[in-house]
Formats: C-alpha cells, sequence, structure tokens
C-alpha cells in the first residue's frame, strides 16, 4: 500500500513541476498557433500534463497526455498548418531551411515542432520541403534533480563515465540528459567536469532556456559531425554531450574525440542494449570504448523510468526499474 | 549705382537659394524611396547570405525596423499587409512603389530557400528600378526646372527694380 501511495505521490509532483512548464510553454506558443486553437487548448483538462500536440490537415488537433490521445476541437485546414509553420519559423522559412530538411523546425524555448509536407528531393538528397500538413509540437520539460537518482550508477573514480541513454521515442532520453549535463557543470552529486554540448537541434539548450550548469558550453545549431569535431580542437571539454548520435558522418569525430580522452554522453534511439549492439555504429562505440555505461530507459513506471544501467559488456549495475524524481 | 548693384546681386542670389531650395525639397521625397529600396536589398542579402530572419534583417536594415519589430512580436499575422500599412502611411512614398515593397516583403517571408528570395528579388527589382529612374528623372527635370523660374524671376525683378 505504502509503495502504492509513494508511487502516486511521485507522479503527482512530477505532473505538478510539468504542468507549470507546459503553461509556459503554452504561453509562448501563443503567438505562432491559430487563435481558435488556442482557445480550445487552453479547454482542456489533459492540457497541463500535455507532453504532444498534433496537428494535421483535414483532422481535429489532438493531445498527448498521460499516455492517451484526446482530439478537441475544430478540424484543421492546411491554410491553419502552413501559417503555424510560417509563424513558428518568424516569417523566415530560409533562415531555418537546414532543420527543415530534417523535417523539423525549433521555435522559442527549444520547442521542437516536428514537419511533414511534400519533400522535395534532388539527387537523392532533401532539397526542401513545402505544402506543410503536419506538425508534432513536444513540450520541452525541464526536471532538474532528475540526474541525481541516475548518477551513482554511471560514476567512475566519481567522475561521469562515457553514457549512452537509450530508448524509444517519448521515453525522456533528452530531459535526463540535460540534467546530467547540468549536474555534472555543477559539480552535484559527480566530480564537477567542463562540457561542451553540440545542440544540433537547438533543443538541449534552446538558447539559453534551460539551465546546463556554469561549465558548460553550447554549439548551437551547429551539425553534429562538425560540432564534436570543433569542440574537441577548440574547447577542450571533459564531458561531451549530444542528442541522438546514430549517423556514419559523426562517427569518426566521435571516435576521435574518445581517443583524445573525451568522455561522450549521448542519447539514441532503440530498444535497448540488445538492440544496438547489434547496430555496426553503436558495436564499433563500444568496442572501442567510447562508451562506458548504458542508460536503458522505458515508460513502465511512467514516461523517464530508467529501466536499467548497463556497462558497455551488458552486465548490469542497477537491474532495478526506477522512476528518477525531481527535486 | 553701388546700391542699385548689391540690390540686384541680392535678389538674384535669393532667387537662386530659393530655386535651389526647392530642388532639394524634391529630391527629398525621392530620397526616403531609395533608402526603402537600398534597406529591403539590403534585408534581402543578409537574409540569403547571413541566414538571418526577415524580422532581424528589417529591423537591421534602418528604414523598415517598425515591420521588422512588428513580425518578431506579430509572428502570426501576414507582414505584408503591416509593411502595406507602415508605407502607405508614409506620405513620401508613392503608393505603387509601396505595394511593390510590400509584395518583396512577404516573398521573402514564404521563401524556403535562397533561390526564392532571389527571384523574388529579381521580380522587385524589375518593377522597382524603372520606377525610380523615371522618378529620378523627372524630379531631376522638375527641380532644375524650379531653379531655372526662380532665377528667372528674381533676375526680372532685379532688371525692374534696376
Amino acid at each position: 500500500m505504502s509503495s502504492v501511495i509513494f508511487y502516486v505521490h511521485i507522479k503527482t509532483t512530477r505532473h505538478i513541476y510539468i504542468g507549470i512548464f507546459t503553461k509556459e510553454v503554452l504561453d509562448m506558443l501563443e503567438k505562432y498557433l491559430p487563435v481558435k486553437l488556442v482557445d480550445e487548448l487552453r479547454r482542456q483538462p489533459a492540457c497541463a500534463r500535455a507532453e504532444e500536440l498534433r496537428m494535421r490537415a483535414g483532422v481535429r488537433p489532438s493531445l498527448y497526455a498521460d499516455g492517451a490521445e484526446n482530439f478537441f476541437g475544430d478540424v484543421l485546414t492546411r491554410r491553419d498548418i502552413e501559417e503555424t509553420v510560417h509563424a513558428l519559423s518568424g516569417r523566415s522559412l530560409s533562415a531555418h531551411a537546414e532543420e527543415l530538411k530534417n523535417g523539423y523546425i525549433t521555435a522559442e524555448g527549444g520547442i521542437r515542432v516536428g514537419i511533414a509536407g511534400r519533400v522535395v528531393a534532388v539527387g537523392g538528397r532533401v532539397r526542401v520541403m513545402r505544402d506543410f500538413t503536419s506538425l508534432n509540437i513536444r513540450f520541452p520539460r525541464e526536471m532538474k534533480g532528475i540526474a541525481a537518482d541516475v548518477l551513482p550508477h554511471i560514476l567512475v573514480n566519481g567522475r561521469l563515465a562515457a553514457t549512452l541513454i537509450v530508448s524509444a521515442p517519448q521515453h525522456g532520453k533528452t530531459t535526463l540528459m540535460r540534467d546530467i549535463i547540468r549536474a555534472v557543470s555543477s559539480g552535484e552529486g559527480v566530480q564537477s567536469a567542463k562540457c561542451t554540448v553540440v545542440d544540433e537541434r537547438m533543443e538541449l539548450w534552446a538558447n539559453g532556456a534551460f539551465d546546463l550548469g556554469p561549465r558548460t558550453d553550447v554549439l548551437s545549431g551547429c551539425p553534429k559531425h562538425l560540432g564534436l569535431a570543433m569542440a574537441g580542437r577548440s574547447l577542450s571539454p571533459e564531458i561531451l554531450a549530444t542528442d541522438e548520435i546514430g549517423g556514419e558522418r559523426e562517427l569518426g569525430a566521435v571516435m576521435e574525440a574518445a581517443v583524445s580522452g573525451i568522455r561522450l554522453l549521448a542519447t539514441a534511439h532503440g530498444g535497448g542494449y540488445r538492440d544496438i549492439v547489434k547496430r555496426p555504429y553503436f558495436a564499433e562505440l563500444i568496442r572501442s570504448g567510447c562508451i562506458e555505461r548504458i542508460i536503458e530507459m522505458s515508460e513502465t513506471l511512467g514516461r523517464g523510468t530508467v529501466e536499467r544501467v548497463l556497462t558497455s559488456e551488458g552486465s548490469a549495475v542497477c537491474a532495478h526499474p526506477f522512476l528518477p524524481r525531481a527535486k | 549705382m553701388t546700391v542699385k548693384f548689391i540690390l540686384i546681386a541680392v535678389i538674384v542670389g535669393a532667387g537662386g537659394a530659393l530655386g535651389a531650395a526647392i530642388g532639394e525639397g524634391m529630391k527629398q521625397t525621392l530620397a526616403k524611396t531609395e533608402k526603402l529600396h537600398v534597406g529591403l536589398k539590403h534585408a534581402a542579402a543578409a537574409m540569403m547570405y547571413r541566414g538571418m530572419t526577415l524580422s532581424r534583417a528589417l529591423a537591421e536594415s534602418g528604414e523598415l525596423t517598425e515591420i521588422g519589430e512588428y513580425i518578431e512580436n506579430n509572428p502570426a499575422q501576414s507582414p505584408a499587409i503591416k509593411a502595406r500599412d507602415v508605407l502607405l502611411k508614409d506620405k513620401s512614398v508613392s503608393p505603387e512603389y509601396a505595394k511593390t515593397a510590400a509584395d518583396l516583403i512577404e516573398r521573402m517571408s514564404y521563401a524556403a530557400v535562397n533561390e526564392d528570395i532571389r527571384s523574388a528579388l529579381e521580380d522587385y527589382e524589375r518593377h522597382a528600378l524603372p520606377y525610380l529612374e523615371e522618378k529620378r528623372a523627372a524630379v531631376n527635370k522638375r527641380a532644375k526646372l524650379a531653379r531655372t523660374l526662380s532665377l528667372m524671376a528674381s533676375l526680372t525683378v532685379a532688371i525692374i527694380v534696376a
């Protein structure tokens, strides 16, 4: 019984925290979204706990919260989607051309918006995306203190080990990594270290919207393969952090950094350790010692559950799932 | 004799100065449009080569700050409508040029790649350059006429006085 109460308490605390932040995000988004949608959105009971807002042409918008999807309001038109994308780009799609080629746009406050539409590809490469039809607005969250529960499992001699956070999308990888960076940079529960964040999607730091600690340098909007090399050459980091690795182009830069004694902190999409060791990219990183700890995340105890923490050989450092708490 | 000579010189001089002032006034009206033209070209270049957003590029162009700030604060509103309002409110800018400039701003806001901006700029110049050239020639002609008429009038007065 007590464990049930404890669990409910954790969930409630977390939701209140997320709710406050979601309201700020909504205030920020207000000037970009169609007026009719904002009014409807604020009336939704699940609004305060929203994780994602989906907008699709010809369909009613939907809100993901507490693992459920709620459709609400009026059907959106193609023009609504187009106008929202233009507004999110600050009326300058060309300034976001590179992001659009990768299917997203980062708006104010690090709000990442996934975009679908007509892709114009030339010579096998995406040249531009036009005629937008869907949007996926992901509400970013800052949960200060969640790293404290995880850090004891990813330390080697009091210092942060080279760590890879693995999970399926929407399980809180970025939120956890953001707090680990903040904790390491601030020296909270771990020996402090200089961190460089290669924030290609401008989601981790979001132009200062999130606290990444006092010893963190951020290369904002920089492609990972270039940023990793640049950071190693000029910023002398001890920890090199980046989101969603897995591209062949950055493999060389990651290996080069590891050889120079820089420890990697990264996230990757995947089902877990068993999945990633089958992928040549990660197998190579593990084999060459670029990764010492692997954090598997899931939703078994709620979003952001740390399922297991493993060494690079696959032996468990922590085998019991737990839900890190915001302090 | 000396007094008469001084009087003639003063009248002719004043007439010439008045003519020059009228001509300058006419040129000032054109100068505002030319500054807008240069500002828009700078803004387009800033977007293409420095990856600036439209609002920032306009704000830094010097002449279109109000429109840039408006876009920054109201991204969901149409930049073209605001641009048209602002430019039409300015009496020194002709409605024809205001429309051409607003069209360019609108196309720059919708441009997905640099080629779109370049193409919008080319279309804008196709309309704006002949217009500016024509205006420049007309203003120069009128200014010259004003100077000549003023000088002739003052000479006539001077002769009568003499």
